[in-house]
């Protein structure tokens, strides 16, 4: 069953939407994926850094 | 307008913003497709290729609203030198960059069916090509001009310059004889689709503008966070020393 409708996607232009519509999944599944990950990412390293800094300032004093 | 562009007050807010802008993503795409896919009937010339349209027509949409983001924020950058539209011009261009390249693929993908090739120097598509280079150049000025302040107004004076290539972009279809077909929904005579078709195109076009609004505010977040990042760097780095 699979094999025919592969087959059958395979034979008419639906391989194009199909393709169009993965390769959409895709790019905004990155994006979004890129977006997060560098907004956490900052936001640990802004965390450590005020921790050093606290820990700086606690000796200081 | 310059109180509520405020970094820290920008930051409060998109914290509140952003999951009312994650629901409405997933709920226009999930509403978007249904019709799209269920609803929308089939086209009587291009039979079912016709709805790579729900994916193609919003992508380049964004891209070149993606681009007009950047060249009003850099226009502001530049006269008033406000730090957070700097920021948000640099924000917005991997996003243009990404919705650019999905245009061209998607385009491609249905031109062959349609054109019987995937690519051919069109007006339109030479010029979107264009504007796909052009966000890969302003990227490029971002990351090896180390002096922030300067990247800022070279990047903002090649955001202005290619201002010129959205326009031209919008107007190839009118001005050039090109396999593209001419505009479907921005016409003075209204649009050219209507019912099911109409309602599933604008139901893509608002998720993907949420989706863009979405990522948007996580990549302004993550600039404005590492600006902070580094004062912190040089302040330890000055308190050590």
């Amino acid at each position: 069953m699979i094999e025919e409708f592969m087959q059958q996607i395979l034979q008419s232009n639906d391989i194009y939407i199909l393709s169009s519509y993965v390769a959409a999944a895709l790019v905004l599944v990155i994006m979004a994926l890129s977006s997060w990950r560098s907004k956490k990412k900052d936001e640990n390293d802004l965390r450590i850094l005020e921790k050093q800094l606290n820990n700086l300032s606690e000796k200081q004093n | 307008m310059h109180k509520f562009a405020n970094p820290a007050r920008f930051m409060r807010l998109s914290k509140i913003f952003l999951p009312w802008f994650m629901g409405l993503t997933i709920l226009l795409f999930a509403s978007g497709l249904y019709y799209a896919f269920f609803l929308a009937p089939e086209d009587y010339q291009m039979g079912n290729t016709y709805r790579i349209i729900y994916i193609h027509v919003p992508a380049a949409y964004m891209a070149q609203f993606g681009y007009g983001i950047i060249a009003v924020a850099s226009a502001v950058g530049f006269i008033w030198k406000h730090p957070l539209a700097d920021q948000a011009a640099r924000a917005t261009a991997p996003l243009g960059a990404g919705f650019t390249a999905l245009a061209l693929l998607t385009g491609s993908l249905w031109g062959k069916p349609m054109w019987g090739t995937y690519w051919i120097w069109d007006a339109r598509l030479t010029s979107m090509l264009i504007l796909f280079f052009i966000y890969l150049g302003y990227m490029a000025v971002w990351e090896t001009i180390e002096d922030q302040v300067k990247a800022a107004k070279i990047a903002a004076i090649v955001a202005l310059v290619g201002i010129i290539n959205v326009v031209i972009i919008k107007f190839s279809v009118d001005w050039w004889n090109t396999l593209h077909q001419p505009a479907t929904l921005m016409r003075l005579d209204g649009p050219t689709i209507g019912g099911d078709m109409l309602t599933a195109l604008l139901l893509m076009i608002g998720a993907f503008n949420m989706f863009f609004i979405t990522t948007l505010i996580w990549r302004i977040q993550s600039l404005i966070l590492r600006r902070r990042v580094r004062a912190l760097r040089m302040q330890l780095g000055g308190g050590q020393g």
